[in-house]
């Protein structure tokens, strides 16, 4: 993404709060992608072949779930609920409330003063 | 155990074997709190803003309602009929089939979300429509929004309450009053001309009508705050569904272990066409054959085991069934043949239906799977008609890119991220929906694995496994009052999908054509008066197309769905973060998208005109997938060829704020 303004303008600069948004944009792809490749690498290696006889009537199973389901599936799965703790809690960052540019400041939650912390507000939970 | 493998004749007897019906009760319950919730919110718009408290509870959901808004409203009926008939027809495999899920909420509300709800605060947008004209100062582009949003959501909007009346008949269809009631209104309505083949339909009509006017009349006066608190309520019927029937499934059949284990041994049914005959003609009365008899057929050791799939009779006189007078080929009725012997051995022919005797006339085996032990626990799952299985791995590919990204680019999920209260809201309601999906997609593939041991032979009619594995499991469990809070999941699922689409029309049409094109400067009271009276038309005129519905609603049902996110996933993405985009790119991106999905649909027809809407698919890529990219590559190829945006927009959108003086 060219986000950065021309060299020359320095009348203004990007919004933290846009930029950290992006950031966590980039997050969320990596993580789509991370369980993509382990979804599918280990579920086409596990799963899909033709079993031999033996499997096929005694198939190896986890907690009663077909080996290739729980390694493929269910750990990422659980994986992804672990990752969603770090990333909703101690990653994604909390911003002060935008105010609408059609109202007037007073309507505004939030006193000008942590406006101007835009971006820097450290999480409450 | 026997009883529990005797055929039943309708979606809901459950209730009727055992004292009171409980599924009218629960049903009964359920319509009233949704009213009451409804009647809340609509007291409760007495705020300054009325269109952004109508349309947007005034930006103000709090962690719970944020959250399973979020969720009911993409769980439609599908999660609790047609898919649960997809995991009893092809196995585990259908594990992965879903397995995007597990990544839908953090893509589908982090993607966009934080962004999405700053722009849309900046300028007080109402709509998407809204969001997309004040980020590229273009009306035009509003309009356009606009048109496609009104296009594919009347199409689903009737599909929906299709699906609904659908489930609330067989609710209550064996109740003594309501047979009376369709009777009555039958005999009614049937010189009416424009009900068309619907005048045949008592039941339907008033399923239709009953539950219609709930649903509009709870939407129209309540607004989106009625829509969210029902979705809430919806959202916990359905995960407590889900989260009795998960035990009571792995406990009927004795341990998911035992159950694996036997699945594997299972071989597919095969499809087969039957001649049914007796001996002796029947002299009194025709002989009826219900949908779903059980046929045995003995040869010395071997035992054959058929199911019906349509009704039949053998008329007065005659020896042979037949379907009806006016079918084709009428005396070769359509069944199945079981192929396991561990189900056909505890498998009892029908009681009155011993008499007949079974000639096979055809067989069709399944076209993968067919004879292969294993077939049900290993991938790509077997089916009856492709060669190279249910879920080939480029299947597999496209529905996890699909899941996650569809769902991000659906309109109705949009509009939510733009009404949550702050971030922190939204970061806990991520965590929230992850946890809310886990307990209940990987749950149901559980339970209709369970499901495919407890009852064979459900092939003939997939879609009512769900009920009648509710039915089965609190019989076992002698809990009859529990099928009737288990079947109100579907319909739950149902209402909080519907309920939405209703709402981004009338907002589309109040907000982005009346109120921006037509008559900027209308009253707040004006305003008012039209948005209750669009969102009450919009529903009328959805009642009214759903009395005669499309035959191909459900082909249509996906093909609307993944049509608007096709259309808009890649434009508002590139919006939120590309500061170089601009208006010719996002024109592009929205229509090359769209045009790729029409494309590649009207040449899949072309190509089949037997099945229609059938979807070309590149390489066994999914649409979706390739609209998406296609949007992807032309909407940056076009912004990079034309102009650079005003650098005031750009500056309003994506510079740090000025200071309040």
């Amino acid at each position: 993404m060219h986000g950065q303004p021309e060299p020359n303008e320095v009348d203004w600069e990007l919004d933290p709060q846009f930029l950290q948004a992006r950031r966590e944009m980039f997050v969320v792809l990596g993580l789509f992608v991370a369980s993509f490749v382990w979804t599918m690498v280990v579920s086409y290696l596990l799963g899909y072949r033709t079993p031999s006889p033996e499997e096929a009537i005694e198939p190896s199973v986890i907690w009663g779930i077909p080996v290739w389901v729980f390694w493929g599936i269910l750990v990422p799965w659980m994986a992804i609920d672990i990752v969603a703790i770090w990333f909703c809690f101690y990653y994604m960052r909390d911003e002060p409330p935008v105010c609408s540019e059609l109202q007037t400041p007073s309507v505004a939650a939030m006193p000008p003063a942590t406006i101007q912390a835009n971006g820097r507000s450290s999480i409450e939970s | 155990m026997m009883s529990l493998f005797q055929p039943s004749s309708s979606w809901l007897l459950l209730a009727n074997a055992s004292g009171p019906n409980w599924a009218l009760w629960v049903f009964a319950i359920y319509i009233i709190a949704v009213l009451f919730i409804a009647w809340l919110s609509g007291v409760g718009i007495r705020g300054t803003s009325f269109l952004s408290e109508y349309f947007l509870g005034s930006r103000a959901l709090g962690l719970w309602a944020f959250a399973l808004t979020f969720a009911a409203t993409s769980s439609s009926g599908g999660s609790f009929i047609g898919f649960p008939a997809m995991v009893y027809s092809h196995g585990w495999v259908v594990a992965l089939w879903i397995g995007g899920y597990m990544i839908v909420p953090i893509v589908a509300m982090a993607l966009l979300g934080k962004r999405l709800n700053q722009i849309a605060r900046l300028r007080d947008s109402i709509t998407l429509p809204d969001v997309l004209r004040d980020r590229f100062n273009s009306p035009g582009l509003g309009t356009l929004a606009t048109l496609l949003i009104v296009f594919f959501m009347i199409f689903n909007l009737v599909a929906q309450f299709k699906s609904g009346s659908m489930i609330l008949q067989s609710l209550i269809q064996d109740e003594p009053l309501f047979q009376q009631l369709s009777l009555w209104f039958g005999n009614q309505i049937g010189g009416y001309s424009f009900l068309g083949e619907a005048a045949g339909k008592p039941g339907y009509l008033i399923s239709l009508l009953v539950f219609a006017v709930v649903v509009i009349l709870y939407t129209a006066y309540g607004g989106f705050r009625a829509v969210v608190w029902t979705d809430v309520m919806q959202g916990l019927v359905m995960l407590t569904g889900v989260l009795i029937l998960l035990p009571l499934a792995i406990w009927s059949v004795g341990g998911l272990d035992k159950a694996t284990r036997e699945m594997a041994q299972m071989t597919p049914p095969n499809h087969v066409r039957l001649q049914l005959s007796v001996l002796e003609p029947p002299a009194k009365e025709p002989l009826v054959i219900p949908h779903n008899s059980w046929l045995v057929y003995q040869d010395g050791a071997e035992k054959q085991v058929f199911r019906t799939k349509v009704r039949c009779e053998i008329p007065i006189g005659q020896s042979v069934a037949r379907l009806g007078n006016s079918v084709y080929n009428a005396e070769s009725i359509p069944a199945i043949e079981l192929t396991y012997a561990g189900h056909k051995d505890r498998q009892a022919v029908t009681e009155s239906l011993q008499a007949i005797q079974v000639t096979v006339l055809a067989r069709e085996p399944y076209k993968f799977g067919a004879d292969q032990t294993g077939t049900y626990v290993f991938a790509p799952g077997p089916d009856p008609n492709k060669v190279d299985g249910f879920l080939p791995i480029s299947l597999a590919v496209s529905f996890f890119f699909m899941w996650t990204f569809s769902t991000a680019g659906q309109p109705s999920n949009m509009v939510r991220l733009m009404a949550f209260s702050n971030t922190q809201t939204l970061r806990r309601a991520i965590f929230a929906v992850s946890i809310y999906y886990s307990l209940i997609y990987f749950p149901l593939v559980i339970i209709f694995c369970c499901a495919r041991v407890l009852l064979p032979g459900w092939e003939t009619e997939p879609d009512r496994i769900m009920p009648e594995m509710a039915r089965a499991t609190s019989a076992l469990a002698n809990m009859p009052w529990l099928a009737g809070l288990l079947l109100a999941a579907p319909f739950a699922a149902v209402m909080s999908t519907m309920d939405s689409f209703l709402l981004m029309i009338s907002s589309a049409v109040v907000r982005d054509v009346y109120q921006n094109n037509y008559n900027p400067n209308a009253s707040e009271k004006t305003i008012k008066r039209i948005t209750y009276a669009t969102t009450f038309i919009v529903g009328v005129i959805g009642m009214i197309v759903a009395i005669n519905p499309p035959t191909l609603l459900q082909d249509i049902i996906i093909f609307t769905g993944t049509g608007l996110s096709t259309s808009f996933l890649v434009a508002m993405f590139l919006m939120l973060y590309w500061p170089r985009y601009n208006l010719p790119g996002v024109v592009s991106a929205i229509l090359s998208g769209f045009g790729t999905h029409v494309a590649l649909y009207a040449i899949g027809t072309g190509q089949h005109p037997t099945f229609a809407m059938t979807a070309f698919e590149p390489f066994g890529f999914h649409p979706f997938v390739c609209g998406t990219l296609v949007s992807l590559v032309v909407s940056v190829c076009v912004t990079l060829a034309s102009e650079q945006p005003s650098r005031d927009i750009v500056r309003r959108y994506f510079g740090r704020p000025q200071q309040p003086e």
